[in-house]
């Protein structure tokens, strides 16, 4: 495998907000990397340095390519969804499927056809008459029928209701993904990503908080609903976070075998959620 | 068709006025024409007209062939040209302004086009699409009133065939047209540079960024100096068209004899050999101006390029 993404200490300032504080990942070929943190965290700048679209500090490289000097290059190989709004009203679909084949060398017409002819939206209606659901089909549509290496997806089903946001992630899987190809997606609905993805990047004020992949968060973190009894056996084995549900304490525990856990009560793998909520609390406290 | 051509093409399904307006304009002056006609026929208007002004059936034709149809033709190139100058300047101030304000440009920039590639089409669409649709509506309007001449000089008795087809208003008032367009373009340039670079500027009021900054110029250079340079360059610059004219008494007087009905003249020709490319070549703001359109298209683009839109 090899590095798709390969960041050396990121650094980005507005004014005096550290948007990105010396991070440092690397992102490798045939992953789903969900770049989850809070509003402001620095996932949006992130994403735009990847993308060449903002000047940074420290070391960037994407598909060999220095994003913000070799952006043309790039953008040949990597595509991206900034937003749901970003497709322009008076584009009609069949426009828009015109123009890409004749702008993008890696487009092909028959499978975005083949994509929009599963959904509702029809070719001669122009975006500012589709649902915003619809217009996120069409979008996702156009992208995927790019071969591209890398596709950046930023907050891709914001806005939608459940239904489209399902099929988004589903058609996305099912239809796009191969081992060929790398996702790097940011989203607030961690729950609805969650079992697609490959590998998670935490990030908090600008910094990476959490760096792993599924197996090893699987391996590493074990959450336990702890009886009262326990309380204090589990508190010696230094839980890295805790939080009350229906009067009873759950303890995050990192790098703690299960083996040592058994017996204090309910053992399971946090969610990606409850993982999120403990770094991120944990950090502040 | 190649991505560039694509580009301008994307340019008319946003902006359609940019082929609406001049065909619009076209149409709508034809339909005067023939309201006017009809309405003098019903009258009996139309044959007192040709004894007042001292015409008989008989010279009507040869009349409306010198006079009449090159005439025709500049009145539908001042008319046209001024909708479709107006219609570039609303469009080059648009043309990046906009898809920053519906935030398309973050989708137009997920695609492998490259950002002077698109500040370059979108000056083409202003400097070569827009003018090439309004000679394209010259001519077919002038051809049109072409006909409507001949059926109306025809029905009354006149030698309607005659006026038909006259390949020498005809050609040299394309070559004029073709000629002062092209030159027109070249001049302005400067000008379609400002409104891209106001363009990819303005966070808003894209019409008071295009006015602001040149007058803020005029009142400093005034208040310190006491002089307007500035306020000259741009104004001759503004007015700046007669420099495509050749200056030359004998053309003049040419010109005089085939508006009294000289038949020896034919008034098209000679305006036609007036109005000089080589003059043009041959005036050195010509170029400066080109210079001064480089460096604020190049300013567009790195506008485009290296502005972060959050």
């Amino acid at each position: 495998m090899s590095a798709i993404i390969e960041a050396r200490r990121l650094s980005k300032h507005y004014g005096k907000t550290k948007a990105l504080d010396d991070v440092s990942f690397s992102v490798e070929e045939g992953r789903i990397v969900g770049l989850i943190g809070p509003n402001g965290a620095g996932k949006t700048t992130a994403l735009k340095a990847i993308l060449g679209l903002t000047r940074f500090a420290g070391e960037l490289k994407v598909l060999g390519f220095d994003p913000y000097r070799q952006r043309h290059d790039l953008m040949q190989e990597v595509c991206f969804i900034a937003d749901v709004a970003v497709l322009p009203r008076w584009l009609k679909v069949s426009n828009a499927v015109d123009f890409m084949e004749a702008i993008h060398p890696k487009f092909n017409r028959a499978r975005a056809l083949d994509f929009l002819s599963r959904t509702d939206v029809s070719l001669d209606k122009k975006v500012g008459q589709l649902s915003k659901g619809m217009v996120t089909q069409l979008h996702l549509a156009l992208i995927m029928a790019i071969d591209a290496k890398l596709l950046i997806l930023d907050e891709p089903t914001l806005g939608l209701d459940i239904l489209y946001r399902k099929d988004f992630y589903t058609t996305l899987l099912s239809d796009y993904f191969d081992e060929k190809r790398t996702i790097v997606v940011t989203t607030h609905q961690v729950e609805e990503i969650e079992h697609i993805l490959t590998d998670l990047l935490f990030i908090n004020k600008g910094r990476i908080v959490l760096d792993a992949s599924m197996e090893n968060v699987a391996e590493t973190f074990v959450e336990v609903a702890v009886h009262p009894d326990n309380r204090e056996k589990a508190t010696s084995l230094r839980p890295v976070y805790e939080h009350q549900v229906f009067g009873q304490s759950v303890f995050l525990f990192d790098g703690i075998g299960r083996d040592k856990l058994t017996g204090l009560g309910d053992i399971r793998t946090p969610s990606v959620a409850d993982l999120f909520v403990a770094k991120v609390r944990g950090e502040a406290a | 068709m190649n991505a560039f051509a694509f580009l301008i093409r994307r340019e008319t399904w946003e902006h359609k006025g940019l082929y609406r307006g001049p065909v619009i304009t076209t149409v709508v002056l034809i339909s005067l024409v023939v309201l006017v006609l009809v309405r003098a026929s019903i009258g009996g208007l139309l044959g007192a007209g040709i004894t007042d002004n001292g015409l008989t059936v008989d010279t009507l034709a040869p009349h409306y062939v010198r006079a009449g149809s090159p005439i025709v033709m500049s009145l539908l190139y001042g008319i046209i040209f001024t909708v479709s100058t107006f219609i570039a300047v609303v469009y080059l101030l648009d043309s990046l302004y906009a898809e920053r304000k519906n935030r398309s440009i973050l989708f137009w920039k997920s695609l492998p086009i490259s950002d002077s590639e698109t500040v370059l089409a979108k000056l083409a669409t202003a400097t070569v699409l827009v003018p090439l649709v309004a000679i394209a509506s010259v001519v077919a309007g002038w051809l049109i009133l072409q006909i409507i001449a001949a059926v109306t000089i025809g029905s009354l008795g006149g030698n309607g065939w005659m006026v038909l087809w006259q390949p020498g208003v005809f050609f040299n008032g394309l070559a004029i047209a073709i000629k002062a367009t092209a030159g027109l373009i070249l001049w302005y340039l400067p000008l379609a540079g400002w409104l891209l670079l106001v363009s990819a500027w303005a966070q808003r009021s894209v019409f008071l960024w295009a006015i602001l900054p040149p007058a803020t110029l005029f009142f400093i250079e005034r208040w310190l100096f006491g002089s307007r340079h500035f306020l000259d360059l741009v104004g001759d610059r503004l007015v700046g068209f007669q420099i495509m004219v050749r200056e030359s008494a004998s053309l003049e007087n040419l010109i005089s004899e085939g508006m009294q009905g000289s038949a020896d003249v034919s008034v098209p020709e000679v305006v036609n050999q007036m109005v000089s490319f080589t003059k043009l070549l041959a005036e050195p703001g010509l170029y400066g101006g080109i210079l001064v359109a480089a460096v604020f298209v190049t300013g567009a683009v790195f506008l485009r390029r290296y502005r972060d839109e959050s």
